[in-house]
């Protein structure tokens, strides 16, 4: 599994990553960038942070890549849920938006739903 | 904020044209909003479905960072107003009620928020005041956020030495030069961020396959169609600045409320001029989102690049002001199409655009915090509970927002605690708890 990473706090979300699952690939890089990689297949997915988690974090994901395949996972203000961000991986969402500020909360469940969807 | 009549019609003027840009899908004030506007245009989303993406996004914005700042300033700001007519004119079945619903919440918010401050101001313990002390540092903190931008990107080591050169150039710069100390460390900061940007680049030429944008010039010309629409918009906001009832973001607001209140002096136009300066920069540092955004999706910014809000406040007279601020936004969205091509040749611009957004961030946070919790500290000495009594009032209202997943936002926990604390100590006071001293 291989993470592109975008938006705000980039070496935060990394160090988050590499905490939750030492051994899945991340590369820190910008949106724009991400998007080309997810389309090449250099990527699996895109996680990015903004203010909002629905903001820069995925804006331009949703222009490049389209809105079905991005989400927010943690809104400004709101608390991670499990259960829907499983019902976002199993839709097939890839790109996944969430607030800076709950970061650290966030990662830890996202990587745990991705690594169970990989494993099955 | 007076509440004569110039003010009450720019207000709903402004709100007006920003629920009708929003309904139109022709500008929205929220960056999350304008990629999802195509989806409805294309017609694979409904207008209630992004009415509820629209409020979802943005409702915590309103009621923290919009309401408690304006509060505080007693300006009324981007949060509090275009995000609201972002939903506003999203959530409007037809074109001639947007405006008008737009206009009735500029009423809404001139009159609240106005209405509110003078309850503040009559309160026994100064709240008002003491608000004062929460933009102390703002200004200053803001300037060191090119060093820890450089840490974000560069390391720690290239951080530490450009914080150690920007500290020298800060104590010296003020002797030889009538450039202020607090300009010098923005100055010295972002000319040592560009130059390590400009090194890194230079060192992995790379070329990106740059011609992606190329798929935009439909998107750039349905924002080159509406630029009328737009221009006005410009002018309105221009305009509101201007006349000092708005306030364009988090860098500006506090001390242009502190500047607004000495009235005519001249340390007052030196203070606005500083904070037209920090704007300046902070849209800088916003254009690689705002246009990459506006590019992919054909949706314009309501404020543009957010230069209006420096020709408002720079501005002699409003009239000067709405000129100029039609006048950039059509200057602006000329340059849409170049900007893309810019940023396309140069991706490590757009991460240097990210790291410089998140330092602003985390500076402007900490500046408000420190300036809160002395505003806390102020309001307690006014009193019997004394300064460590306002500390642990306003200490615990943000612990226990920290600890139960930050609720409010770190930008705005500052501020609202403050408020809330004054708002305790007078409650106090009033059942004689802590009486004057």
């Amino acid at each position: 599994m291989k993470i592109a990473i975008g938006g705000m706090q980039k070496n935060q979300m990394q160090q988050e990553v590499a905490k939750a699952c030492p051994d899945v690939e991340t590369v820190v890089t910008n949106d724009m960038n991400a998007a080309s990689m997810l389309k090449k297949g250099e990527a699996d997915y895109y996680i990015g942070a903004c203010e909002s988690g629905g903001g820069s974090a995925i804006a331009i994901l949703i222009g490049l890549i389209g809105y079905n395949k991005c989400c927010t996972v943690c809104k400004n203000g709101g608390d991670p849920k499990k259960e829907e961000i499983e019902r976002f991986v199993s839709e097939g969402k890839i790109c996944f938006g969430m607030t800076v500020s709950q970061i650290e909360n966030t990662i830890p469940i996202l990587m745990q739903v991705l690594k169970e969807h990989e494993n099955k | 904020m007076e509440l004569n009549v110039m003010n009450v019609i720019v207000a709903m003027l402004v709100c007006a044209m920003g629920a009708f840009l929003s309904h139109m899908g022709m500008a929205v004030f929220h960056d999350g909003i304008r990629p999802v506007i195509p989806e409805y245009i294309e017609g694979r989303m409904h207008r209630t479905e992004m009415a509820s993406v629209a409020f979802g996004l943005s409702v915590g914005f309103i009621a923290s960072v919009g309401i408690g700042n304006a509060l505080v300033t007693n300006l009324l700001n981007p949060w509090l107003l275009f995000l609201a007519t972002d939903i506003i004119g999203i959530a409007s079945p037809k074109k001639w009620l947007a405006p008008i619903l737009g206009a009735i919440w500029g009423l809404i918010c001139l009159t609240g928020i106005g209405g509110i401050n003078a309850v503040l101001v009559g309160m026994p313990v100064d709240l008002i005041g003491a608000m004062g002390d929460v933009g102390t540092y703002v200004v200053t903190g803001f300037a060191l956020f090119p060093i820890i931008a450089i840490i974000m990107q560069f390391g720690m080591k290239s951080g530490v030495i450009t914080a150690i050169i920007v500290f020298v150039f800060r104590l010296a710069g003020p002797l030889f030069s009538p450039i202020s100390a607090d300009a010098w460390t923005m100055m010295v900061g972002v000319i040592t961020l560009v130059a390590f940007c400009v090194i890194k680049d230079n060192k992995n030429k790379e070329k990106e396959d740059g011609d992606s944008l190329n798929v935009f010039s439909e998107r750039i010309a349905r924002i080159r169609k509406n630029l009328p629409f737009l221009m006005a918009m410009g002018a309105l906001v221009a305009l509101a600045c201007n006349i000092h009832v708005f306030a364009g973001s988090d860098v500006s607001m506090f001390d242009l409320s502190t500047a607004y209140a000495m009235g005519d002096t001249p340390e007052a136009a030196a203070l606005v001029k500083t904070v037209a300066t920090n704007e300046f920069m902070r849209g800088l540092s916003f254009i690689p989102l705002i246009a990459t955004t506006a590019i992919t999706t054909g949706v314009y910014g309501v404020a543009g690049f957010t230069f209006v809000y420096v020709a408002g406040y720079l501005c002699p007279n409003p009239i000067f002001a709405a000129i100029l601020g039609a006048a950039i936004i059509f200057a602006e969205v000329m340059l849409l199409g170049f900007i893309g091509k810019f940023l396309g040749k140069f991706p490590s611009m757009r991460d240097a655009s990210d790291n410089i957004r998140s330092s602003m961030n985390a500076c402007v946070e900490f500046a408000l915090i420190i300036g809160s919790v002395a505003a806390c500290c102020t309001m307690g000495a006014a009193t019997t509970a004394g300064a460590a009594g306002g500390f642990v009032i306003g200490a615990c209202i943000y612990l226990i927002n920290e600890i139960t997943g930050r609720k409010i936002m770190r930008m705005a926990i500052g501020p609202v605690a403050a408020i809330a604390t004054g708002i305790i100590l007078n409650l106090t006071y009033l059942i004689g708890l802590t009486p004057l001293i």
